[in-house]
């Protein structure tokens, strides 16, 4: 069965997730000094989360001089739509189905003219201030 | 140990006897629409959990009549037929074991089966959790409700999101081309099925619906998924104090086609006419409470005294004997 890769990110990733949209390409130092001293983490902390990351699919890399520069692959509403399409994978139980199943089954369903008439039903009753 | 070994053996018997009768009488015997939703979610649930509860209920009530009535002293606590005295399913006087594979393997066979469903689900929500998390971190909270987040999708969206503890989600888009009073009765409505765990029993619903063959299984899950949706559309009346507002607001987000993932819930993706006409009649039918406790005490006195006792006993002799 085709499974999708695990996005579940840690809070430091995600951190360096929020730190690469906020200023573009950065390589692990500059990271690591976007998200601070104050955190207690040390370079090959962030250096380690950013090569996760790019595991994941996530992250692009170039290598700059002798180090990597990495820059975010998906925007936030990209990843929040990955997201989606994971958790959808996870609780869609043994029959899943993709993410635009509902939207797909609404449509074939109910066509234009059984909404017109639910519409119309509906107006009816609020017209008879009926509650 | 024979006792043990016997009441084993006859949960296997009877699970497969409560499985095909559900497969053979829920087409005939499905709740109808004048029950209240409530009423209708509970009745769908005893059909579609009976090969796991129907074993439980008659035999523990078969024991505990059989201690009761041994110390009262009031009737032979055993069955009797013919000049014999039979003891099985009796905790005062336990049968002997008896020597076949199947009474161990049959049984095993089952509670692997329920292990192995819980421990799917268990593991795809532990999944799930940690991406909802995610999703979270990276949503920002919507100023309808508490644990209500926006998500800067483009597309209408609307859903309760979650397992045990569900949140509840907007896309940007939806929360900008629908009116508040809408979004309040969309709101009210994915409230009630986070309150009411409506995540956690549907994925536990539809697990558990995969020991049925695919026709019934859709029967079953389309009655629960009517039922726990004009629940929900029924509290969310109750908030806003009138019912046609909230068919209005179905056939609205209808109207806008609204998405929903997999595995969530959402107000308008589900038999949309039938709630819209519920919502619509003049009558709401009445709850009769307290309906769980008087089936199961009910069903518990039916069962360990009554001829479905017998019918045990008749099946444990003709396997031993």
């Amino acid at each position: 069965m085709f499974r999708l890769p695990n996005l579940a990110l840690g809070e430091l990733e995600q951190h360096v997730l929020e730190a690469l949209w906020q200023k573009g390409p950065l390589p692990p130092a500059g990271v690591h000094h976007f998200l601070g001293n104050s955190t207690g983490r040390s370079i090959n902390t962030v250096s380690s989360a950013l090569k996760r990351l790019y595991e994941k699919g996530l992250l692009h890399r170039e290598k700059v001089s002798h180090a990597y520069v990495y820059s975010a692959k998906l925007s936030r509403t990209e990843l929040q739509k990955q997201f989606l399409n994971q958790i959808a994978h996870e609780l869609g139980g043994d029959e899943p189905s993709s993410f635009l199943a509902a939207f797909v089954d609404l449509a074939e369903t109910y066509g234009e003219d059984t909404l017109r008439q639910l519409e119309q039903l509906v107006s009816d009753k609020l017209s008879e201030g009926d509650t | 140990m024979g006792l043990f070994q016997l009441l084993a053996s006859m949960v296997f018997v009877f699970s497969v006897f409560a499985w095909v009768c559900v497969i053979l009488f829920f087409p005939m015997f499905k709740s109808s629409a004048h029950q209240h939703p409530q009423q209708r979610l509970r009745s769908s649930r005893i059909w579609l959990y009976a090969p796991f509860w129907l074993p439980l209920v008659t035999i523990t009530s078969s024991l505990v009549f059989s201690y009761l009535q041994n110390l009262l002293e009031q009737a032979d606590h055993c069955f009797q037929t013919l000049s014999q005295h039979i003891h099985h399913l009796c905790g005062v006087h336990p049968p002997p074991t008896f020597d076949s594979i199947l009474a161990w393997t049959l049984p095993f066979f089952l509670f692997s089966l329920c292990l192995g469903i819980l421990f799917s689900l268990a593991l795809r929500a532990s999944r799930a959790r940690s991406l909802i998390r995610n999703l979270i971190w990276h949503s920002n909270p919507c100023k309808l409700g508490a644990d209500t987040w926006e998500v800067e999708q483009a597309s209408f969206m609307a859903f309760t999101l979650g397992f045990w503890r569900s949140h509840i989600f907007f896309s940007k888009e939806f929360l900008s081309k629908i009116d508040i009073e809408t979004l309040r009765i969309i709101h009210a409505h994915e409230d009630a099925h986070r309150n009411n765990r409506d995540c956690f029993w549907n994925s536990l619903d539809h697990s558990f619906a995969l020991v049925y063959p695919k026709k019934i299984r859709q029967l079953l899950l389309n009655d629960l998924d009517l039922a726990r949706e004009q629940r929900c559309d029924l509290w969310a009346a109750r908030r806003v104090g009138c019912r046609i507002k909230v068919a209005k607001a179905i056939t609205q987000a209808a109207q806008f086609q609204v998405l929903q993932p997999e595995g969530s819930l959402a107000i308008a993706t589900q038999n949309i006419p039938e709630r819209i006409r519920f919502l619509l009649r003049q009558d709401i039918p009445h709850q009769t409470l307290p309906f769980l406790p008087t089936f199961f005490i009910g069903s518990a006195f039916a069962l360990g005294m009554g001829p479905i006792h017998h019918f045990a006993e008749l099946v444990v002799n003709a396997l031993l004997h």
